[in-house]
């Protein structure tokens, strides 16, 4: 009798452990030390200012408040955030913004985007995901359907501006303003190479050209 | 002691050789081939990019079969949000190859052929490489490997 209460006992704990592995997993509040790399072609080169700028339909330095969500998108997971704006280089977002970085957690484990230039600095490392509370320059593309900001996961295409959590609104403005990347992208703006995709689609948003005609 | 002369070089030719090699430290090869399945509408160009790297030995793309187990499985997407034409992404179980049809649609026909046969490199384990060969990491019109996807392909296989 003891030993069928023992087995009865072992087989329920069993199952339970299961759906709790289970459900931590699907939920991804269990996470793996397992990580999977997703290897991107790039339309262009990405490493030239001009290029990373005509691709971009917003340019901009933001502070990442939290996570807002993961959207599972067939093989690849994507996580989005709600970020603070702190300075914009192109187009003009106010107050907060969803943005949608590529990767995330399935099923417990992670995904991270690699593949930048093999000669840019820190390509081997591949696009961590952000973290809250820290300041970034972010290069994006505009999803309609979603109503979200996609941001590159090219190595050009981010930098981190600041990682204290504690400077406040203009603090970060003035530490943007100062950046020599954010100058850079800011001179290379006026002279953006557009995708040529794009300009047959009509979706070159926030364009220079664009916003010059319309002054 | 000339036996230590010739010795050095050559572990120093051989070092130099893997500190350029391009490698991701996994792939879709199983068993001496990758088996694909899936369908994309770059077909032409995705069976151009298999015969390009089916010219070099010993690993051999072939489609998958009721008998075989699927490695690698090419689709297409509709992506204006991103800028990546293709990408090979390691999954659990068949690893996976998508092609954006935002740029491919428009695109010349080699410059598909550059993207398939990219991400086809990609599953053989190759990682992104120097201008002038297939595996750098912008799409390019080049269909042809260059010398540094062939040497890192004969290095890795």
């Amino acid at each position: 009798m003891i030993k069928k209460l023992t087995i009865i006992k072992i087989l329920v704990g069993g199952v339970v452990l299961v759906a709790v592995l289970g459900i931590g997993l699907y939920t991804n509040t269990i996470k793996l030390p397992i990580e999977k790399e997703i290897h991107t072609q790039y339309v262009a080169d990405f490493s030239d200012d001009r290029i990373l700028m005509g691709a971009s339909h917003n340019v901009f330095v933001g502070k990442v408040i939290r996570e807002t969500g993961t959207k599972d998108t067939g093989i690849v997971p994507e996580t989005q955030f709600e970020v603070e704006v702190v300075l914009n280089i192109k187009g003009d977002l106010q107050g907060t913004a969803t943005i949608n970085q590529i990767g995330g957690y399935k099923d417990g484990i992670l995904y991270t985007v690699h593949g930048g230039d093999v000669l840019a600095p820190n390509t081997e490392k591949g696009d961590t995901l952000l973290r809250p509370g820290v300041t970034y320059l972010f290069t994006s593309r505009y999803n309609k359907d979603e109503g979200w900001h996609t941001i590159s996961s090219h190595p050009n295409g981010r930098k981190v501006i600041s990682e204290d959590r504690e400077l406040d609104g203009a603090q970060l403005k003035d530490l943007a303003m100062s950046d020599e990347k954010v100058r850079r992208l800011q001179g290379a703006y006026k002279n953006e190479i557009l995708l040529e995709d794009d300009i047959r689609m009509n979706n070159t948003r926030n364009s220079y050209q664009s916003l010059q005609n319309t002054k | 002691m000339m036996k230590k002369f010739l010795i050095l070089p050559l572990a120093f030719l051989l070092l130099a050789n893997v500190a350029q090699a391009h490698f991701l430290g996994y792939s879709s090869v199983d068993d001496g081939e990758i088996r694909w399945g899936g369908s994309t509408t770059y077909s032409s160009q995705w069976n151009a990019g298999i015969s390009t790297w089916n010219g070099l030995d010993p690993i051999d793309i072939l489609p998958d079969t009721w008998w075989t187990y699927e490695d690698l499985t090419v689709s297409d997407v509709n992506r204006s949000d991103v800028g990546w034409v293709g990408r090979y992404i390691n999954s659990v179980g068949s690893d996976d190859i998508e092609l954006n049809r935002y740029y491919l649609d428009n695109d010349t026909s080699a410059q598909k052929q550059n993207t398939t046969t990219h991400e086809l490199g990609h599953a053989l384990g190759l990682a992104h490489s120097f201008s002038g060969n297939v595996m750098y990491y912008a799409q390019t019109s080049q269909t042809a490997l260059g010398s540094h996807d062939i040497s890192d392909y004969n290095y890795l296989w």
